[in-house]
């Protein structure tokens, strides 16, 4: 079987996060410190036919989130139009009861009910005081959307190190920028057959940066939409963490709907 | 009436002069130059200098009356380290400098032992903030010209502006020859100092030729006064003096980025490399400054007319010295701003407005010299640059009068073989020659009396004179012969520095550079400006402010904002540098042993490069065995080549989606 390793966590779940050490024993020559760069590694246990296969899920699978992402930001809007036809129809501010909504998607429903904790989102005075509203699930959502920020930064100000390794035996590394320049070391006496492994590796990395970047731009536009909702100052910043939690949710879900499906 | 001064520096962002948020003016500087305050110390020295300027031929500063400064054993040697260094570091690149200590050991105590000093240590090394009389006072010393028998006077400063100061080194310089080294890796000292050894004592030299590379930018009064007022007439100054020389004065249609690798690690490099340009400067938290601030604006340049941002495809940096340079043994010198080092805050800027304004995240030397000093194939003997800004009054005296004669005496001191520590006293005999008339004329006249572009012009060069600085050993001489030592041997000679003791390579992996721990630096992501990095926007939940988190969150959604902008033009920029795409293709027998540095791969060999131009040229690089074209490697390089193109094309469909998604963000 394939395996997709990161150093670094990988929201899209489609590279596992490997050790840091096991990254570090390549002997780079240069210390690791030096050149802050994500590393991503392709192991290939089988040969190429099989290999190609488990790439061709990779990518089928990086689609699908692609397609994902196409499709949330008018999902967010038929919900938002939603909420804000029935605010119109109610005499006080915007009611987020749950109960009502049973009939929608599960990751809207959670959505709600992120949101539902929100100043802005109640009748009762604004209130400013943060702190007291965040949950925990707050909590985890807030620290996983600063971990893909970080990511982004990561990604836009250093290069990727790619690595294919076949059989326990470093078959190539490649550094990748981010305007796609390539600098590739092979093993001399590596096989014609082995090389576009090697090279659907760096695609599937420079799809998963990619995806990366659009799944960020994509919560931060949905925030923009989902801040209508609220109506306090600095709504957009408040409703990212429950946004994140949402496009997240749906990438998750689909993602593993089609592995199931391919097996 | 005030007048607009001008600077060698060149801001990467906007492609403009440094310091365009104003212009700086020489009545700006006069009150800058009032409002200075001198310290005590300072005014000894004026007064000092004053007095051996009027009792002694003025080029007579340094070491004391009597002591032949070009021998060892007379004048002394010494090393600074900072106090503060832990142990375990200092004993790293003590081990890693061995070949150079153990060669000045010998040539400085050769007849006196206390003149080799090695100032090391908690109690002996340089304690923060320390002036230079504080530290010779400490050796017994006070202003005045060296005495080795209290201190050296040729001393080598390891360690790094930030912990042993750049201001620390000018005033020690003025009686003292200074250089300095300071590098990351342990590796790069042992490489200088047996680059340095073994140019001295296998005699290996490089043929009597000078190089002088003078930019010329169009509509850039700064480059065209200094191909005029320096270059030109330095290089005809030297080919007359010298008429063993060749000397070479590259024209500004040949002061190109490619062409200036053929004179800094290339087939026309030179014993002697004089450069006249602007230097490259970046926003403190551009992932390009700690790389490439200092680097050579060349002639690729279209001018401050453009406007356009700089890339790197318009300046050559530490990054563009191949792995395969051939800078063993020669000496460079770099004007430009910026070219030795940056400070952490701008001087200029605080005594002029009274607020501190960061330049850098710390003070560091530049690297472009100290990547020619550690080359892995030898490197060279030292680079004199200047930290800061270089001001164009430093080249034309007062507006009009073109004056080399500094620069001369100090390439005339160094062909003649002095040390490159002695050969800069010029620079400090004028140094302390224009502090002391700014003194005075601060001193003798009234404000309203003063003229301001006479005090401008005093202080700004009072300034530059001081920032010349020796990157390297200060003992080292220029190293040439009338017939050079030819290549081959003398990449024999280099592969010395190759060969790390394993000492110093299992010290590596644990070592700390410097007292303190520096901010985070970031990568270098070719050429391309970053998002601001740093975002600070997620502390949902703190209580960290007074007045209610409503100003909280305010200025959280001001930084998403600012941080939209930017990931916007970050990602406008990258499609407008995504001109060309470049794929390289390496092979290794033994993948364990590949490393990657300077931007290649070491330890593999390059096979096969192709590169792509927006309008479809393409540049490609065959490999070829026994003759023929290599087919198996090339099938691999063209999949990699297929490879990238359809990564490109995705990137373009990524950033133009993002990018209109950001658009709506923002409004």
């Amino acid at each position: 079987m394939t395996v997709f390793e990161s150093s670094s966590n990988d929201v899209l779940g489609i590279w596992s996060s490997a050790p840091v050490a096991a990254i570090e024993s390549f002997g780079l020559g240069v210390e690791s410190d030096q050149i802050d760069a994500v590393t991503y590694r392709v192991r290939l246990s089988s040969g190429s036919p099989d290999s190609m296969v488990e790439f061709e899920n990779t990518n089928k699978t990086l689609n699908i989130i692609g397609d994902v992402l196409d499709n949330v930001p008018s999902r967010l809007v038929d919900l938002v139009d939603r909420m804000l036809e029935k605010r119109s129809l109610q005499a006080s501010g915007i009611s987020f009861d749950v109960q009502a909504e049973t009939m929608l998607p599960q990751a809207e429903i959670e959505l709600i009910e992120m949101l539902s904790v929100l100043p802005g989102s109640q009748d009762s005075e604004a209130s400013f005081g943060m702190s007291e509203m965040v949950s925990d699930a707050w909590g985890v959502a807030r620290a996983q959307f600063n971990d893909l920020a970080a990511q982004i930064d990561r990604d836009l100000l250093h290069f990727a190190w790619v690595e294919t390794i076949y059989k326990d035996e470093l078959l190539a590394r490649t550094i990748i920028n981010w305007g796609g320049d390539l600098q590739t070391a092979l093993k001399s006496d590596g096989t014609s057959a082995q090389v576009p492994l090697h090279a659907r590796a760096i695609l599937s990395v420079v799809q998963t940066r990619h995806l990366r970047l659009r799944l960020f731009v994509t919560i931060a536009s949905c925030s923009v939409k989902v801040a209508s909702l609220l109506a306090v100052p600095g709504s957009v910043v408040l409703a990212l963490p429950a946004v994140f939690q949402y496009v997240t949710k749906i990438v998750a879900q689909a993602r593993d709907l089609n592995s199931i499906q391919v097996s | 009436m005030a007048q607009e001064l001008f600077t060698n520096g060149i801001d990467a962002e906007t492609g403009g002069p440094l310091d365009g948020e104003f212009t700086i003016t020489t009545e700006m500087i006069a009150k800058v130059a009032r409002g200075q305050k001198l310290t005590a110390e300072d005014l000894k020295d004026a007064k000092m200098r004053k007095a051996y300027d009027e009792g002694r031929d003025s080029s007579h500063f340094g070491v004391a009356e009597g002591i032949d400064e070009t021998d060892l054993a007379q004048t002394g040697w010494s090393v600074i380290f900072p106090a503060g260094l832990p142990a375990r570091s200092v004993d790293a690149i003590r081990e890693a400098l061995k070949p150079l200590l153990d060669l000045r050991k010998e040539q400085a105590a050769a007849t006196n032992e206390i003149f080799y000093k090695e100032v090391i240590g908690p109690d002996l090394g340089y304690k923060s903030g320390e002036s230079k009389n504080d530290f010779l006072k400490r050796f017994g010393r006070g202003p005045g010209p060296a005495d080795p028998e209290k201190f050296p006077y040729y001393t080598l400063i390891v360690g790094s502006p930030e912990t042993i100061p750049f201001t620390f080194q000018y005033q020690l310089d003025v009686q003292y020859a200074v250089g300095r080294i300071f590098f990351d890796k342990l590796e790069d000292y042992f490489r200088y100092a047996s680059s340095v050894v073994a140019a001295e004592n296998k005699k290996f030299s490089r043929a009597k030729k000078a190089a002088f590379f003078g930019v010329a930018n169009p509509d850039d009064r700064a480059t065209n006064m200094s191909l005029s007022t320096l270059i030109r007439p330095l290089a005809q100054q030297m080919q007359s003096e010298n008429s063993d020389w060749a000397v070479e004065t590259i024209d500004p249609t040949k002061a190109t980025k490619a062409n200036l690798a053929n004179y800094l690690g290339g087939a026309q490099t030179p014993a002697l490399f004089f450069s006249a340009s602007h230097g490259m400067s970046f926003k403190p938290d551009d992932p390009r400054m700690l790389r490439h601030t200092g680097a050579i604006l060349t002639q690729d340049w279209p001018g401050p007319k453009a406007r356009v941002p700089v890339t790197d495809k318009l300046y050559f940096s530490a990054d563009d010295i191949p792995s395969d340079a051939d800078v063993f043994g020669m000496m460079a010198f770099i004007f430009a701003c910026y070219g030795g080092g940056i400070p952490k805050s701008d001087n200029f800027y605080r005594q002029a407005f009274g607020t501190q304004k960061d330049i850098s995240p710390y003070a560091f030397i530049s690297q472009l010299p100290l990547k020619l000093l550690s080359h892995p194939k030898g490197g060279a003997l030292g680079v004199f640059a200047h930290v800061e800004r270089a001001w164009g009054s430093s080249i034309q005296w007062d507006g009009s009068v073109g004056d080399v004669t500094t620069f001369d005496s100090t390439v005339s001191a160094l062909l003649n073989g002095k040390p490159a520590g002695a050969a800069t006293e010029h620079f400090n005999s004028r140094y302390a020659e224009i502090s002391t008339m700014l003194t005075e004329e601060l001193d003798s006249t009234s404000p309203e009396m003063q003229d301001d572009v006479k005090l401008a012009g005093l202080w700004t060069s009072n300034n530059d004179a001081r920032n010349y600085t020796f990157i390297g050993d200060p003992a080292v001489r220029m190293n040439f012969a009338s017939s050079e030592t030819p290549k081959t041997e003398r990449e024999n000679l280099g592969s010395v520095v190759t060969l790390i003791p394993a000492a110093v390579a299992g010290a590596s992996a644990g070592f700390q550079p410097d007292v303190t721990i520096k901010p985070q630096a970031n990568g270098v992501s070719s050429s391309i400006p970053s998002a601001n990095s740093n975002f600070g926007i997620f502390d949902l939940g703190k209580k960290n402010d007074t007045t209610g988190s409503m100003d909280g969150t305010r200025g959280i959604s001001e930084s998403l904002k600012n941080f939209f902008d930017k990931l916007g033009n970050f990602l406008s920029k990258t499609l407008d540098d995504a001109s060309s795409l470049e794929i390289s293709t390496y092979v290794a027998d033994n993948m364990a042993t590949v490393g990657y540095d300077a931007g290649k791969f070491t330890g593999a060999q390059l096979r096969a490069v192709t590169r792509i131009s927006m309008d479809g040229d393409t540049l490609v690089c065959v490999p070829e065995k026994d003759g023929e074209v290599d087919v198996a490697v090339w099938n691999i390089h063209a999949e990699m080549v297929r490879t990238a193109q359809t990564n490109r094309a995705e990137l373009m469909k990524t950033i133009v989606n993002a990018a209109a998604s950001i658009s709506n963000i923002v409004k």
